[in-house]
């Protein structure tokens, strides 16, 4: 049968909490070679920004996607980072269609718009 | 000018409040034929309407399946633009549509949304009621018996098979068997009822051109003033195919819970379940028989059951359900025409070979029952058509026994010219409804023997030239009694003796 993303995701975390350190980056090898034997290669990057998510929850935090309508200057991005916590991982996005201002995705299900969009939408609904 | 909107602007804009809070949203992970495989989510309810931000807007979709990780949804319009990434937001809003007296005359979309390009519906935002597409059925305390019948103007229906308001009763037949021109004729017949229902049809994957024409038809005959078509063409995604005859329910339940009679048309529930069964197996819901999902009975089972006669404490409303059933080659016992002959309360099977030698409608006697309008007919058709039935059946026995047989008795002779007589009179042509005053006067002339006597030329027109004498000549004195009082008492039967005797020995 073949997997869903979420199934090997989940497979693989489960895997690399039970065996050493030093293992690791076999089974990585390894997991790769099963998803690909099952016809799912396609679905490894998927699987990856999953297992990226359920290690970073894991460990106390949370995937950040800042979307921004033009890249952040070194020093905006720093401020914004002392906002989250360390164990947070912040990814940021180019969105030129939300004019300005920030939008903040926290795990994919949260979100806070602070867009210039949002506003001139609600304005003019 | 120009300085006055400027100004105006500056006012809205000073006037803005606005504070971005947290939102719940969801991401589209994969998108095929209509349907999206979302993650997120987590607190979205069945049924709920979410957008879905594309680069060429937002699109709606209706949350279907929501699973451990993942959730699927039902676009509710155009799906070109979506793409895998795309935000989703709930709206915490179930799927409804706005009902009200103002929709009748309209062509609606199941979302409640005008196709006959005469504006908007609902005139201001207080106008209409919110009425969830999806909506239980009233309990058994809520309901009374069928108990006023629903004249179809079809005299075979109204003498064999009668309808009552409040009834679940079936069309089926193979295509092109009349099973649509019934349903217009029921529609068209109402506009002299006294107790008028609302009719809706709605139109379930059927060609633009046919509907078109329907809706024509209706307005022609000045039908349209008292109807609603909920349509869902051909040329619609699956899910307006889906969700048609759960909108025109939902608008025939307004009227009914006002105390009103409505009756609602679905045309057809194959095409209906060829829909579901499209949407499931792209859901990776587990197929069944004939690839049909496992709750497909109980899909049309919740709407039908929809249909009801309220009581007198919630208003003795009533909301008469005529789903078609489409079969193929005949065959009755296929997966959705069998659950809906056990759904509904009787069927008007339609049959081909009758279509085909000139009977129409093409109404298969035999196969045809109604298994609780009896109850809600006429003391006068009761009376006069009693013996109908018996009368066809003796007569197809008596036919086909004659077939093989060249020499037979002077009483079978007669009781096959009867049958005759009976076959020519129920015979009907299109838009054409008979009100059930004038069929009653039919019937007992034609099952007292009057016409039986009356060669093959002179039967075919009988009917009209009878129907032309009565009508010019004793409307006050025959055919006015029996519409006020619903029963042929021994007077006006006596009266009507009389009449058909005079009316015969002329005709000859």
């Amino acid at each position: 049968m073949r997997g869903t993303p979420i199934m090997y995701a989940r497979a693989f975390t489960e895997a690399c909490e039970e065996v050493p350190a030093a293992r690791r980056s076999a089974l990585a090898a390894e997991f790769v070679a099963v998803v690909r034997r099952h016809g799912d290669g396609a679905k490894l990057s998927k699987i990856l920004v999953l297992v990226e998510g359920m290690v970073v929850r894991s460990g106390g935090g949370h995937m950040i996607r800042l979307e921004t309508a033009r890249a952040c200057s070194p020093q905006l991005r720093d401020r914004l980072k002392k906002i989250f916590g360390a164990k947070d991982r912040i990814t940021e996005r180019l969105r030129p269609e939300i004019l300005a201002g920030i939008r903040v995705v926290v795990d994919g299900e949260q979100e806070f718009d602070g867009s210039l969009k949002r506003k001139l939408d609600k304005l003019l609904a | 000018m120009s300085y006055e909107i400027i100004e105006k602007l500056k006012k809205e804009i000073a006037g803005f409040e606005d504070t971005a809070g947290w939102e719940e949203v969801g991401e589209v992970i994969e998108v095929a034929d209509g349907i999206l495989k979302l993650s997120g989510l987590r607190d979205a309810v069945s049924q709920e309407i979410l957008m879905v931000e594309t680069s060429k807007g937002e699109v709606a979709a209706l949350a279907l399946n929501l699973e451990e990780e993942t959730m699927g949804a039902l676009v509710l319009g155009s799906y070109e633009g979506i793409s895998s990434g795309d935000k989703v937001r709930r709206t915490k809003r179930v799927l409804s549509l706005r009902v009200g007296e103002e929709l009748l005359g309209r062509v609606i979309d199941p979302l409640g949304n005008p196709l006959d390009g005469q504006g908007p519906i609902f005139s201001d935002a207080a106008s209409g009621v919110s009425f969830t597409l999806e909506r239980s059925a009233p309990s058994v305390v809520e309901r009374e018996s069928v108990n006023t019948p629903l004249h179809t103007g079809i005299k075979a229906i109204d003498a064999m098979t009668p309808i009552g308001r409040g009834q679940r009763e079936l069309i089926i037949g193979d295509r092109q068997t009349g099973k649509t021109a019934i349903a217009l004729d029921v529609i068209i017949n109402q506009k002299k009822e006294s107790n008028r229902p609302v009719c809706i049809y709605v139109a379930i994957g059927q060609k633009e051109a046919k509907i078109a024409r329907l809706i024509e038809t209706l307005k022609e005959q000045g039908a349209m003033e008292y109807s609603i078509v909920v349509c869902a063409s051909a040329s619609t995604p699956a899910a307006f195919w889906y969700l048609a005859p759960f909108a025109g329910s939902s608008v025939g339940e307004y009227f009914r819970d006002n105390g009103k009679d409505a009756v609602v048309i679905y045309d057809d529930l194959s095409k209906h379940a060829s829909a579901y069964r499209q949407i499931s197996l792209l859901l990776r819901r587990p197929p069944g028989r004939e690839a049909y999902p496992g709750d497909i009975f109980y899909l049309h089972s919740r709407l039908l059951e929809r249909a009801a006669k309220l009581s007198k404490a919630r208003g003795g409303g009533s909301l008469t359900a005529l789903p078609i059933i489409e079969t193929q080659l005949g065959d009755v016992t296929a997966y959705v025409p069998t659950n809906v002959i056990s759904i509904t309360d009787g069927q008007i099977y339609l049959e081909a070979d009758l279509f085909n030698q000139g009977v129409r409608p093409a109404i298969n006697v035999g196969l045809s029952v109604s298994r609780v309008g009896s109850s809600a007919q006429t003391k006068a058709m009761k009376k006069v058509a009693g013996k109908l039935r018996l009368a066809l059946a003796q007569f197809r026995e008596l036919q086909s026994f004659v077939q093989f047989a060249s020499d037979v008795d002077e009483a079978t002779k007669k009781r096959i010219q009867h049958g005759r007589v009976i076959t020519e009179i129920l015979k009907q042509v299109d838009l054409t409804p008979v009100p059930f005053e004038r069929q009653v006067v039919l019937f007992y002339a034609t099952l007292n023997g009057y016409f039986d006597a009356l060669g093959e030329e002179a039967l075919r027109g009988v009917e009209a030239a009878f129907m032309e004498y009565i009508e010019k000549l004793h409307e006050e004195d025959i055919l006015q009694p029996i519409r006020d009082t619903r029963a042929l008492d021994d007077a006006v039967e006596a009266n009507l003796k009389e009449v058909i005797e005079k009316f015969v020995d002329g005709y000859k």
